[in-house]
């Protein structure tokens, strides 16, 4: 244990030294590692059935059932467990598509410049004045309810953050002498683009992708919460939040307050991670 | 027999204007290279110099159309780059290279050495194998030794001399007839010049290189170049051999320049002075430019452009008073 986390240690350490944001980055690191783990393991770990109706129902946390059991007798600590695949199936895929289009759009139109980029700033913007969560909650409407559908309407959302900071970035690239002297070795455009544009902005991408993830669970969530995304009986956090929080004041607080809680504590994670990596790359 | 010829060159450079201005549709521009030619022979270095803002950067790279000119003619090798298409300009561009003024930004930060020396190689068609032995025999040619620990650091790992020399191996690597030079050494420690200059001047008498040198330090001008041109406000102003230069400048602006090289003994006063600062080259002065701040300005100064004329063999000078 000792071993494998000096061989963990390592790399951060090489990042950020004894700089300010080291002790975020592994709380957010550590936090989202369990998540994940907790996802991959899920048949492993979760106690019980996920779905499996019982005949013990609205049980309290005790030693049989950690997190106690909802109205119809699901064990809530399998069902986060198993949940975890959910959200983060739908968001990395979310992030991954917003990332696919966001980059090399905002890439091209920084680069060239002109009408183009001029018609796709004004396309991102447009959608960028929207308020994320209601049109996220527009496009999943639209699209019917599935967990797809929901990573196509967060997807939408989040590319113009993505295009936004990629194209600016790109602009000041652009400006730089090393790009001129790529042209001037006769490198094509798109070499210019991918191999002395884009290794420059990578550490830009990961800072805007932790905290487009974090922001994004928050959506996920809200769409599930609105049974947008999964169909139940299918376990989901959002969708378990939105059940439980029915019975809150019933006095079965454990069946929203768990959910609830994974969700603030993964969508931290990332935001932490996105904001050390924040600090580390202005700081320096 | 000349490698490069430019005619008339000119850049010029859209201002962004008021609105009241643009209502009444007048067009400004910054004249940065307003009718500059001269010719490159084979195996000559050609000096350009002149103070910040006169322009030298902005022709400098015009020449090599890394700035798309305005108007004019940059013949190289009997070819009219300006007209070449952009596959067929990215063709010609393995003969003809550029070094800039400052290493700390013309290497990219992301690529190792080894790469950013292979790449042009590559570009133009090597396979990675090839082209890894020649960068490795060229980092031997710049100095940087031992080659393999070079070939695998990264631009950062480096001082500002030993970045130069990269930057001088990828331009070289290519084994180009012409390369541009824009104040190679200016940004440069002092102690390692001469090295760097030494290393140019050996490339040149090896490949029999055509260089285009721009600087603003006429002592570097002297050591390593065979004509200077001095260049003012867009414009070419006197243009001679480099030692004919700086013995007889005939160009009040000339004097002025080389009067004001700061040397350790000074053999001749000039006794020039030009007062002011460079006027922007929006609105550059009617007549002839240094106008407004030439001690020897008279009328037709004010109201004729003079032409840049022979005044000596290969000396040209463009003043009414001379």
């Amino acid at each position: 244990m000792i071993l494998l986390s000096s061989f963990l240690l390592k790399p951060i350490n090489a990042i950020f030294g004894n700089k300010k944001g080291r002790g975020y980055f592994i709380a957010g690191l550590v936090i989202v590692s369990i998540v994940v783990l907790m996802a991959i393991f899920a048949p492993f770990i979760a106690p019980y059935n996920p779905t499996a109706i019982t005949m013990d129902t609205f049980s309290p946390p005790c030693w049989k059932h950690i997190m106690g059991t909802n109205r119809l007798g699901q064990d809530v600590f399998s069902r986060i467990v198993w949940g975890s695949r959910i959200i983060l199936y739908v968001v990395l895929l979310a992030s991954s598509l917003s990332m696919v289009i966001g980059i090399p759009s905002g890439l091209i139109s920084g680069y060239y410049g002109g009408k183009l980029d001029r018609i796709l700033s004004m396309v991102m913007d447009s959608i960028y004045a929207f308020p994320a969560l209601i049109l996220a909650i527009v496009i999943a409407v639209v699209l019917g309810p599935s967990p797809i559908n929901a990573a196509v309407a967060i997807a939408f959302v989040y590319v113009p953050t993505y295009f936004r900071m990629v194209r600016g970035q790109t602009l000041s690239l652009k400006s730089q002498l090393f790009v001129e002297a790529a042209k001037a070795i006769g490198a094509r455009n798109r070499e210019i683009m991918f191999k002395y544009i884009l290794p420059n902005l990578i550490p830009t991408i990961l800072v805007v992708f932790s905290l487009s993830v974090a922001d994004a669970i928050l959506t996920e969530a809200g769409l599930s919460f609105l049974g947008l995304s999964v169909t139940p009986p299918t376990p989901d956090w959002g969708y378990d939040l939105r059940v439980g929080q029915a019975f809150f004041l019933d006095g079965y607080w454990w069946l929203a307050f768990f959910p609830g809680l994974m969700i603030m504590l993964l969508a931290m994670a990332f935001a932490l991670i996105g904001e050390a990596l924040n600090e580390r790359m202005t700081s320096r | 027999m000349e490698l490069v010829q430019v005619r008339n060159l000119k850049t010029y450079f859209p201002v962004r204007i008021g609105i009241i201005d643009a209502l009444k549709r007048k067009k400004l521009f910054v004249r940065a290279v307003d009718g500059v030619s001269f010719s490159i022979k084979r195996g000559e270095v050609f000096g350009l110099i002149g103070e910040s803002g006169c322009g030298k950067t902005t022709l400098s790279r015009s020449v090599l159309r890394l700035i798309e000119p305005t108007e004019g003619e940059v013949i190289f090798n009997g070819i009219n780059i300006l007209k070449l298409n952009d596959e067929e300009m990215r063709k010609i561009r393995k003969s003809m290279q550029i070094i800039f003024q400052d290493p700390y930004s013309s290497l990219n930060p992301k690529m190792k050495i080894g790469e950013i020396i292979a790449h042009p190689l590559i570009i133009h068609g090597m396979d990675k194998k090839e082209a890894k032995e020649q960068v490795l025999q060229m980092l031997g040619k710049v100095g940087l030794t031992p080659e393999k620990e070079f070939y695998e650091r990264y631009p950062h790992q480096l001082s500002g001399g030993q970045r130069q020399r990269v930057a001088i191996a990828r331009a070289m690597v290519l084994n180009p007839e012409f390369v541009v030079a824009d104040e190679a050494v200016s940004m440069i420690d002092v102690s390692m010049r001469a090295s760097i200059i030494e290393l140019l001047e050996e490339f040149r008498r090896m490949y029999n290189l055509s260089m285009l040198f721009v600087t603003h330090d006429i002592a570097i001008a002297r050591l390593i170049t065979n004509r200077t041109a001095v260049m003012y406000l867009g414009k070419i102003v006197e243009l001679s051999e480099t030692k004919t230069l700086i013995d007889n400048p005939l160009h009040p602006y000339s004097r002025a320049l080389i009067n004001a090289a700061p040397t350790i003994s000074r053999k001749k006063d000039f006794k020039v002075k030009i007062k002011g600062e460079v006027p922007n080259a929006i609105n550059p002065p009617e007549g002839c430019r240094l106008s407004n701040r030439c001690p020897f300005a008279s009328e037709i100064c004010k109201k004729e452009e003079p032409e840049l004329v022979e005044v000596e063999k290969g000396h040209f000078v463009a003043c009414h008073m001379t």
